[in-house]
């Protein structure tokens, strides 16, 4: 069996597949890649199965080197990525040579890049999935962040694996519409009535701020506090990623991966699906504003970007 | 929420949670009769294996369906009306069968006070009676495993005799052991992990409450009934 070799792991660089859904009555969060669309392309890119594990990194990336020959995709939001010292292009499948070194000095403008390897990495899957969920301390490499030294082993590289000499891309119009000030669609939340008209309304008004204290588990935002006058008596709920809470502080907080499954705070909104990405790679100090949307057209957007990485694998599989 | 009429429909209301999810709230407080209807719906939904959900969360007084989305449609109906109707139609079918789930009854042994309970005598403090008549109290109830979250295995559970209801510790600590048996307000449960916690700790049980390995991962559901065993 083949493997990677992690010579520097970056900041926090985690096993990360699509997530462990099925078990959220057990209290076992889903976790998985926070920009669920960025590995999911790279895995298409690279001939894996969509929920294939890949890494996810975060600020700094890691530098990585290839016991035998792979095809490999990085990314994210414009993250730098160098095999063997030469800028290699975001969303883009290339060929790694043995014995070549990637490094992702730096995720860009995002705050998280993702790297896809041909055969996907091979770790032991806990409660059917590769994914870390560094809280409870399962999957991935033993629960944790990569270390020096680490050594992953891969799977056996898919037939049909993209033809790296041409470079195979994903189309611009494919991509998440990234940026450091997004807007981004929501559903009203559960709560939202309630909480009464002129709260919601002050959410979709206000410009938020993403503070540091933002991580895998949520973006916790800053701007004008939301005031409600009826204080909520709130009975612990299900909650999703996605998922806006609104604290007694008046910052809302948006849940993203690796959020609990029960929460006390009322729900105000909800991201959609589509949108997520573009949250998900938001660092401190970025803008987001929100506007509200419906769920017939939250349904198209997530179809069309489902169909989209449908066409993209049955293309590449065409040229190969 | 109006309270149900006994042997009327089940009494549901569907939201959207984002677009992977549906809310079904089955009522607005937290009493038995509203957390049988929460197990009825989740037996339900489980019985008819329906191929795009993904997940089911139970909570006091809702449920979460987790879905895998839906194909474009033209028409007036969005895959979420279709799916609501579908589950709501299989939830009272189910309903109107009459039978409910079988419960379980799990007991757990706990070795009371002492380093496995660091404020037993701050809890028989704040009642006004003696340690051991918390342990008696604590150890006679019978709980309902409400609602499993805040971390994998760990149950609310609810049933919490009134006497003993004592508000979490100002200070939280920063690692509670895991098996630590604890009162916070009118819960009281059980950490799976070593976890960072506020609860008052007044035993300790070697029962592992969540293990990956094992199938299913937990020990507890939600549904179930607990009695907790004084361990001398």
């Amino acid at each position: 069996m083949s493997a990677v070799r992690v010579v520097r792991p970056g900041m926090l660089t985690t096993v990360q597949d699509t997530g462990r859904t099925g078990w959220r009555r057990h209290g076992v969060v889903a976790g998985g890649a926070v920009d669920a669309f960025a590995l999911r392309c790279a895995n298409v890119l690279v001939g894996n199965e969509e929920h294939a594990a890949g890494l996810e990194s975060t600020i700094t990336g890691p530098e990585l080197s290839f016991e035998d020959e792979r095809v490999i995709a990085v990314a994210g939001f414009a993250p730098r990525a160098q095999l063997d010292g030469a800028k290699i292009p975001p969303f883009t499948a290339v060929r790694a040579p043995a014995g070549s070194t990637l490094v992702v000095p730096d995720t860009g403008h995002g705050v998280r890049a993702y790297i896809a390897i041909s055969g996907g990495i091979a770790v032991t899957p806990v409660l059917g999935s590769r994914a870390t969920d560094l809280t409870a301390h399962i999957g991935g490499v033993g629960g944790r962040s990569l270390e020096s030294a680490d050594v992953l082993t891969l799977g056996p590289q898919s037939p049909f694996r993209a033809a790296a000499g041409a470079r195979a891309a994903a189309g611009r119009s494919m991509l998440p519409a990234y940026s450091t000030e997004p807007v981004v669609r929501v559903l009203p939340g559960p709560e939202a009535e309630r909480l009464g008209s002129a709260v919601l309304t002050g959410f979709l008004r206000e410009r938020y701020t993403v503070t540091p204290e933002s991580n895998r588990m949520g973006c916790r935002l800053n701007g004008k506090a939301l005031q409600h006058g009826n204080p909520i008596e709130m009975i612990s709920s299900p909650v999703a990623p996605g998922t806006v809470q609104l604290p007694p502080s008046g910052q809302p907080i948006v849940l993203l991966a690796d959020a609990q499954t029960i929460g006390g705070y009322p729900r105000l909104a909800g991201v959609i699906s589509f949108d997520l990405p573009l949250l998900a790679q938001l660092r401190p100090g970025h803008r987001v504003q929100f506007v509200v949307t419906d769920v017939r057209e939250a349904e198209r957007l997530a179809a069309e970007r489902r169909r989209d990485l449908r066409l993209l694998r049955d293309a590449l599989r065409l040229r190969s | 929420m109006p309270a149900p009429t006994p042997g009327a429909a089940l009494l549901m209301r569907f939201s959207p949670l984002g677009d992977t999810a549906i809310l079904i709230q089955v009522g607005s407080s937290i009493d038995d009769d509203t957390q049988a209807r929460v197990r009825r719906v989740v037996a339900a939904v489980d019985e008819a294996q329906l191929p795009c959900v993904t997940d089911i969360v139970p909570a006091y007084d809702s449920v979460a369906i987790f879905h895998s989305g839906f194909r474009p449609r033209d028409g007036a109906a969005t895959g979420y009306d279709l799916l609501c109707a579908r589950l709501r139609t299989l939830i009272e079918a189910a309903a109107a069968d009459g039978t409910s789930p079988p419960d379980r009854l799990i007991d757990i042994p706990v070795h009371y006070g002492g380093a496995d309970g660091p404020d037993l005598q701050h809890v028989a403090r704040h009642a006004g009676i003696s340690a051991d008549a918390v342990v008696a109290l604590h150890s006679g109830a019978e709980y309902r495993v409400a609602v499993i979250g805040f971390a994998p295995g760990f149950p609310y559970l609810s049933g919490l005799p009134p006497a003993l209801e004592t508000p979490r510790r100002a200070n939280p600590r920063t690692a509670v052991p895991a098996g630590s048996v604890g009162i916070a307000g009118r819960q009281t449960g059980i950490y799976p992990l070593e976890t960072p916690g506020g609860w008052q700790l007044i035993g300790r049980t070697t029962l592992r409450l969540f293990d990956p390995a094992a199938s299913p991962p937990t020990l507890l559901r939600v549904g179930d009934r607990v009695r907790f065993r004084v361990l001398e």
